[in-house]
């Protein structure tokens, strides 16, 4: 699809430069706790479920469900689909997607996909699974 | 001391005009506004001892204190978190008052929200630096669509109806347009109105956003003995609460179990109660923060004046207009009297409880208000004398 919307582009910093190296590799990577294993979004020092500073950034199968979403019409040229994704992982993310606005229902299995936004910057973005 | 309750009081209201445009300063609005709320509480301005700000207004105390004249301001601390502040400051000013910090606390907020630096264009205006960038990169541009996204999951779990937000904003327009000062007075609106407006960000059109106003609002806080010699008849704060919740973040604690729970005011809630030592049975009169319309279903569950859930039913049939279950933003809330940050709610339901509301509720005697949603936030009980 041609990206016809002007995108913002978030600025990586320290804590979070890992999740967008690994966007821009095609990969979801997010922190998971090296000491309870859980996931955690978004990237943050410290564990909330145990409190340990220790961490791997760890691939996520990309697979997920719509926990919600809305369809953006103010400011773009089109309706957009934006969902909010429940990974099988656990975290939730807001993603874009890449589905007609009238097929979006929650419970909808989705999978990750990816949209370069800029020469520096790719984002993930979800479609319907096994398409 | 183990309870704020009945240990302060709010003895002066202060109010610019509400607008899209006021042609001069925040802080002259500022000013204006605790100008006024001193000459209603009959105090000098000179009196003040305690300033509470919002972190986000762009006044500071020292510049505010030099306006005043004030040579010993003892007391300003300031209350984070946009909306959310509001009550929190009116919070701080009775915990000062009751401990002998300060003697007469100035809240206040202004804001050239409409003319100068538009909430609702938040996304074009900030860097994608802090948790913002994980929203709105992927097209979710405003804080409505962030609502937009907990609106649809109630939709979805508990059968609410685009209708029953239509019911809210009907009703605050209701309100709003026998209040002159209401921004939308002369505006009437009608469910159909409501369904046939312009679609945002699904499932929420026009009317169920707020105002984007330019204006400002203060509240003067005393003790009650203080009070006693003062010009208007006092108000006194039952309980004062801040509240959070789990996985709190600005406009997106997506992360929660359940995202169509506002925590911040579910978790806040008991202790509200349990200080005043009343229950929602005995509010007569509501204040809620309504930057959106979905947000006041949310909390009228999270306050347990219905289950979870069951919001949506709660509004409808003019449950929240004079006469119904809850008489609710008897001026026209965030939605149609001015966005001044809900302070503007405080006043009114400070209003309420002096009997002089243009929407009067008859024997007004409790008054529930709370602050923004979403967000670290806050709540008052308040009573009349």
């Amino acid at each position: 699809m041609t990206e016809e919307v002007a995108r913002l582009a978030p600025m990586p910093g320290p804590i979070n430069e890992e999740f967008y190296n690994g966007l821009s590799r095609h990969e979801l990577v997010l922190q998971k706790c090296t000491d309870c294993n859980k996931f955690r979004f978004w990237p943050i020092e410290m564990c909330p479920f145990c409190n340990s500073f220790n961490y791997e950034w760890t691939r996520c199968s990309g697979k997920g469900t719509v926990h919600s979403y809305t369809i953006q019409h103010a400011t773009m040229p089109y309706p957009w689909p934006v969902l909010l994704v429940e990974l099988e992982e656990g975290p939730r993310l807001v993603s874009h997607g890449l589905m007609a606005p009238e097929e979006v229902k929650i419970g909808m299995h989705v999978e990750v996909d990816y949209e370069k936004i800029s020469d520096e910057i790719t984002l993930h973005a979800f479609k319907k699974a096994g398409k | 001391m183990d309870s704020l309750k009945d240990k302060s009081c709010i003895v002066g209201i202060g109010e610019t005009e509400y607008s899209k445009n006021s042609g001069r300063s925040e802080m002259r609005l500022a000013l204006e506004a605790i100008k006024a709320a001193c000459d209603d509480a009959g105090i000098s301005p000179k009196e003040i001892d305690g300033i509470v700000r919002f972190s986000v207004d762009s006044n500071q105390v020292d510049e505010i204190a030099r306006n005043l004249g004030l040579e010993n301001l003892r007391f300003f601390p300031e209350v984070f978190f946009g909306g959310g502040a509001g009550c929190g400051t009116v919070q701080m000013a009775a915990m000062a008052v009751a401990l002998g910090k300060a003697k007469y606390v100035a809240c206040f907020r202004s804001l050239n929200e409409r003319s100068g630096f538009r909430y609702g264009q938040m996304a074009m205006a900030m860097p994608m630096m802090g948790h913002f960038q994980y929203s709105i990169p992927f097209g979710l541009m405003a804080p409505g669509s962030m609502v937009a996204v907990m609106a649809v999951r109630h939709m979805h779990l508990y059968g609410t109806k685009t209708t029953d937000f239509g019911e809210v904003a009907v009703a605050f327009r209701k309100h709003a347009n026998k209040n002159p000062k209401a921004m939308m007075h002369s505006k009437t609106l009608t469910l159909e109105d409501h369904a046939n407006a312009r679609m945002i960000a699904y499932p929420l059109r026009l009317f169920d956003y707020c105002q984007e106003s330019d204006g400002a609002t203060a509240v003067i806080v005393t003790s009650p003995d203080r009070a006693k010699n003062l010009k208007q008849k006092p108000v006194y704060i039952m309980a004062a609460e801040q509240g959070t919740g789990s996985w709190m973040e600005m406009m997106t604690s997506y992360q929660r179990k359940d995202i169509t729970d506002l925590e911040e005011y579910t978790r806040m809630a008991p202790h509200l109660w349990k200080e005043a030592g009343i229950g929602p049975k005995d509010i007569d009169c509501a204040q809620i923060y309504d930057a959106f319309t979905p947000l006041v279903i949310m909390q009228l569950e999270s306050f347990g004046f219905c289950k979870h859930g069951e919001g949506g039913p709660f509004v409808r049939n003019g449950a929240l207009e004079i006469g119904g279950k809850l008489p609710t933003n008897t001026s026209g809330g965030c939605l149609s009297e001015a966005y001044i940050h809900g302070m503007n709610q405080i006043v009114e339901g400070v209003r309420q409880l002096r009997g002089t509301s243009l929407v009067q509720v008859p024997k007004c005697k409790h008054v529930l208000v709370t602050s923004g949603s979403g967000i670290p936030t806050s709540a008052l009980i308040l009573r009349s004398a």
